[in-house]
């Protein structure tokens, strides 16, 4: 029997998308199709617990951990690297100005101030038609935070373009805190706003935001 | 929700058991420090004790580690409770296991550093009044401390003498 191309089908798919991932089955295949980041869901429905694993996502991370530890090496900003996760998705993507924080995270530190602030955010940012990778100079961001110790506190704006704010680190000072005052020392990061460029189109490009880190010294 | 997880402690990875900065991560960030932040500038309201190091800029701008010579170091500084560190004074302590000085090739080589003596070194020790410690002499073959700098040097460490030892 001869085979008539004509008579063949071919067979597609299209994985779940991530954001519907509450319906996944355990084990099941779901991807983030804006950048085509697969994963595999995972679902105890006896824990009622689930996570989605992702070894290119992994190793994605584990490439900006290590550069996010050697600069904090050779700029001397040795101290606690803190994960700023902003949704339960994989990755976070920013279609227009505004802030991506829904909440504001605190972090107590004790007795110890904090002295040295710097973030290390790994983004790409594309145009879809090409995939050409676009170096994002023309995006700023704005992160709010509040230093405290007692009952004193003071809120503080880094405003940067995006290019530069990695490669940055904050001093900080607590010149607002009467001498004296008792109390443990925290920060907490109210905002961080992406503006982005004028006349930005969503549709033609993509900005991915993978992963932020956080050195507190 | 955001959420903020503690990836990782990396000071505290950069300390090993007996709570010293590892010497690895200390001259990384000695060669590549710029700001003196290395383990936190001296600071008199606490107390440091011998063999604690810190960062310090000299006079000429240059930017070195000092390390406590006893305990209990506070208060206004005074550079007369630190020295430099570096490197090589941390193998002071090795002597005496990994490095060998003497006139013949040690029968057991394994794990040990051997520095040959030689007369030529040893006159101009004398020459020069060089005096030696109880535990052997100070000029070895790869090693030369004299006067004028040796017509071969490959494979070779040269020092000059600038002043006689008292």
């Amino acid at each position: 029997m001869s085979l008539n191309p004509r008579n063949l089908y071919g067979l597609g798919f299209s994985p779940l998308s991530i954001e519907n991932k509450r319906h996944a089955f355990d084990e099941e295949m779901v991807a983030d199709k804006r950048v085509g980041l697969f994963g595999i869901h995972h679902s105890d429905s006896e824990s009622d617990t689930s996570y989605i694993v992702s070894a290119e996502y992994l190793g994605r991370c584990k490439e900006h951990l290590t550069e996010t530890i050697n600069r904090n090496l050779t700029d001397n900003t040795i101290g606690k690297i803190y994960k700023l996760t902003l949704d339960d998705d994989l990755i976070h993507t920013v279609t227009k100005t505004g802030n991506v924080f829904s909440n504001s995270v605190s972090i107590n530190n004790g007795n110890e101030p904090f002295t040295v602030l710097r973030f290390n955010i790994d983004f790409d940012l594309f145009r879809n038609e090409n995939l050409i990778q676009l170096l994002g100079d023309d995006i700023d961001i704005s992160i709010e935070f509040t230093l405290k110790k007692g009952g004193s506190s003071k809120t503080f704006m880094i405003s940067e373009k995006l290019v530069d704010l990695n490669s940055k680190a904050y001093a900080l000072g607590y010149d607002f805190v009467p001498p004296g005052t008792e109390g443990e020392y925290e920060i907490s990061i109210d905002s961080m706003t992406f503006t982005m460029p004028d006349g930005y189109d969503n549709t033609a490009y993509n900005m991915v935001v993978y992963e932020i880190l956080m050195t507190l010294v | 929700m955001v959420k903020a997880t503690l990836v990782v402690d990396q000071k505290a990875r950069m300390i090993d058991a007996t709570g010293t900065i590892r010497t690895s991560d200390l001259i990384v960030a000695t060669l590549f420090g710029a700001d003196g932040n290395i383990l936190g500038v001296y600071n008199p309201e606490a107390t440091y004790n011998k063999n604690d190091k810190i960062p310090y800029i000299t006079e000429d701008g240059e930017l070195i580690i000092i390390v406590a010579l006893h305990d209990g170091v506070t208060g206004p500084f005074n550079k007369m409770d630190w020295e430099e560190w570096s490197v090589v004074s941390e193998l002071d302590g090795l002597y005496d296991d990994y490095i060998v000085l003497s006139y013949s090739k040690p029968s057991l080589r394994r794990n040990k550093v051997w520095l040959e003596i030689t007369e030529e070194s040893m006159q101009e020790a004398m020459e020069h009044n060089f005096t030696t410690n109880d535990a052997g002499l100070l000029i070895y073959k790869n090693l030369v401390v004299s006067a004028r700098k040796p017509t071969m040097t490959k494979d070779l460490i040269w020092g000059v003498i600038t002043e006689k030892a008292n």
